[in-house]
């Protein structure tokens, strides 16, 4: 399922980058570029939980990006445009929670679960190989402006999702059992991410130079970040990301 | 390019156009940035009524003075302690509950406890999706045996394998033993009631004995820095709530008693070294694990409220109201090379008196005391070797 998934990503970027190169005279110009940014942003949950009552700290993390792109002309107004970056997507949150599910560790080697109330921790820090494939819309052939919208899929090099519990209770199961009071415990579902994540992309570029672009990027994931047979965490989360990236163009 | 190769007055014209247009990009992505910081914690949505269905506290105004040593709020019980003795009638008990919560019958009841001594009460959840029954007892254990055969056992929770050890007087089951049992199952719940820390043993000195070991507590123990739980055993409560903030605190030694003026701790066990040593942090220690054994008679101190206050875990041996205390001399320990096929041995301890016994509050049942055993000696502080098991049976409290 997974190395099919694969393939198909593949087959799509080749057939698009080859029938990108069918040289065309009226097609207009098609230019390589390299970039480098950064994205700043959160993994969350949409919308929040109730289970969540209070963002007490946010710490985006210098999340960088970096990449190469290539951007052919169709139309007077239209461009297609496609590019593989390597992009991380972090950040550091702590938030007040009730009635949270939680569970520390699953497997033989014990656990504990329940329902907390009290702080919880979270570290996100993945990396990502992303594939963005966009449609650019120009004012004309000439502008040096564009609106980009489109899909991206991303391929999951490192993941770390971990964190802490602190400073509240536990309730065993449900919110009628045993309490337990915490003061800290760690969580670590690093191993339950998602290989594959893919979401809608929007954004805007604009050439300061002739060979110097600036752009915009949002990008919104559609899957959550987790396995769907992950169920520790009750709620979906999904990474949402914006990203300010500078690039050259060949 | 080309479209920079245009007339030089078009270009510069275009640049005044296009310039203004970057300062706004940056101001788009600021936005954006503040989106996500600020939009998302006034996404916070309404608080959901309340789900727990708890009894904070109680109170009895109406309890005779004097009359009350504690009161324990459980999960699932109130035990109201009370002197031996003393004639309880009609009580009008008064319970503090989660913001919301309901209970059935209402708080501020007269309820007759003479008659009945359980009375069963239903907290419903403020969402009204939750409800817990508590039993609300009067209790009045006094410890007046001088024997522990450790015969007698059951399982302990639903929830969980591990077994608690009970005494019988006539029918009434007695649960004055303790162990930290409860705790492990917060870490380790799916394990066989033997693989607990605290279990009941097949072979003990006569019938049946008890089994400490030294266990790692696994994954779950690790994220929460308790790497090991040590059996333990102990006459006491283990209030579970507090077993993994205040651990030592978790223990809660010794019941009232009226067995007399104590001349000696006389028990049967084995022990046997686990191989490794290591300290909280996981660290290997050059020192071998040894196991306690102690015996403390204490005069509870009355707190403001009138409730007596038990010693535990921070100052079971140090306390200033210890009256006397029998400890093993390490030096004394024989320890065994294989547990089921060496012999029991047998350990007297004599009580050292640290303060003056009184012998009118030692026949009205005044006094508390506590026996203890652990298969670690520093296992409250999650210090010792995985593997350490002391094997105990026949304890006998030796009067003067």
């Amino acid at each position: 399922m997974k190395k099919s998934k694969i393939l198909l990503f593949f087959l799509f970027f080749t057939t698009f980058v080859l029938a990108s190169q069918e040289k065309n005279p009226d097609t207009g110009s098609r230019d390589y570029r390299i970039k480098a940014g950064f994205s700043i942003g959160g993994t969350s949950p949409l919308p929040l939980p109730a289970e969540i009552r209070k963002i007490e700290g946010f710490n985006p993390l210098l999340n960088v990006m970096i990449g190469a792109e290539v951007r052919q002309n169709i139309h007077e107004n239209w461009s297609l445009l496609c590019g593989l970056q390597f992009e991380m997507k972090g950040m550091e949150t702590k938030a007040q929670v009730k009635n949270y599910n939680l569970a520390m560790v699953s497997g033989d080697d014990g656990e504990i679960s329940g329902v907390f109330t009290g702080k919880v921790r979270t570290r996100v820090q993945n990396s990502y190989l992303t594939l963005p494939l966009l449609v650019v819309w120009q004012p004309g052939r000439q502008a040096e402006w564009g609106i980009k919208f489109g899909l991206y899929g991303s391929f999951l090099l490192d993941g770390a999702f971990s964190g802490s519990a602190y400073d509240g209770y536990l309730r065993e199961g449900d919110p009628t059992g045993q309490r337990i009071d915490i003061t800290t415990a760690t969580y670590d579902f690093s191993n339950e991410l998602q290989l594959w994540n893919w979401g809608a992309q929007l954004g805007a570029e604009w050439r300061i130079f002739p060979r110097f672009l600036t752009g915009i990027d949002f990008s919104w994931g559609i899957n959550s970040i987790f396995k769907k047979d992950f169920d520790v965490i009750t709620f979906k989360m999904y990474p949402i990301y914006g990203s300010l990236s500078f690039g050259y163009i060949f | 390019m080309s479209r920079f190769n245009s007339t030089k007055s078009a270009k510069a014209r275009k640049r005044e156009v296009v310039f203004p247009y970057f300062p706004s990009c940056l101001r788009a992505f600021a936005l954006s940035c503040c989106c996500t910081l600020f939009l998302l914690p006034s996404c916070i949505q309404d608080e959901l009524p309340n789900t727990e269905a708890d009894i904070l506290a109680c109170t009895i105004p109406d309890m005779p003075k004097d009359a009350l040593n504690e009161i324990v709020v459980e999960n699932n019980a109130v035990k109201i302690w009370v002197k031996p003795d003393v004639r309880i009638g009609t009580l009008t008990p008064r319970f503090v509950l989660t913001e919301g919560a309901t209970i059935t019958p209402p708080s501020g009841m007269p309820d007759n406890f003479e008659e009945t001594s359980e009375h069963f009460y239903t907290v419903t959840s403020q969402d009204g999706k939750w409800q817990k029954k508590y039993t609300v007892a009067v209790l009045s254990y006094i410890l007046t045996q001088t024997e522990f055969h450790f015969e007698h056992y059951e399982k302990a929770i639903e929830t969980a394998n591990f077994q608690q050890f009970y005494e019988l007087n006539g029918e009434e089951k007695q649960y004055v033993w303790s162990s930290g049992n409860r705790g492990f199952a917060i870490v380790n719940s799916s394990v066989a009631a033997e693989n607990y820390p605290t279990s009941s043993y097949a072979n003990g000195k006569t019938g049946r004995g008890v089994k400490l070991t030294t266990t790692s507590t696994g994954t779950a123990g690790n994220l929460v820095g308790m790497p090991i739980a040590a059996g333990n055993l102990f006459i006491g409560s283990f209030d579970v709530s507090k077993a993994m903030t205040a651990t030592l605190e978790a223990t809660q030694f010794g019941f009232q008693c009226k067995v007399g003026e104590p001349d000696s701790l006389k028990f049967w066990y084995k022990y046997r070294r686990g191989a490794v040593y290591k300290d909280k942090n996981g660290n290997e220690l050059q020192k071998e694990d040894s196991p306690s054994m102690y015996s403390v008679l204490y005069e509870p101190v009355r707190k403001p409220d009138g409730t007596l206050e038990r010693l535990n875990g921070t100052n079971v041996t140090t306390a200033g109201n210890i009256l006397a205390i029998a400890q093993v001399n390490q030096a004394d320990i024989v320890y065994s090379e294989n547990l089921e096929t060496e012999e029991y041995r047998q350990l007297s301890i004599p009580f050292v008196e640290k303060k003056a016994i009184d012998p009118e509050k030692l026949r009205n049942g005044s006094y508390f005391l506590t026996i203890v055993f652990s298969s670690s000696a520093k296992g409250d502080l999650f210090e010792g070797a995985v593997g350490s098991t002391l094997c105990i049976d026949e304890v006998q409290l030796i009067r003067k």
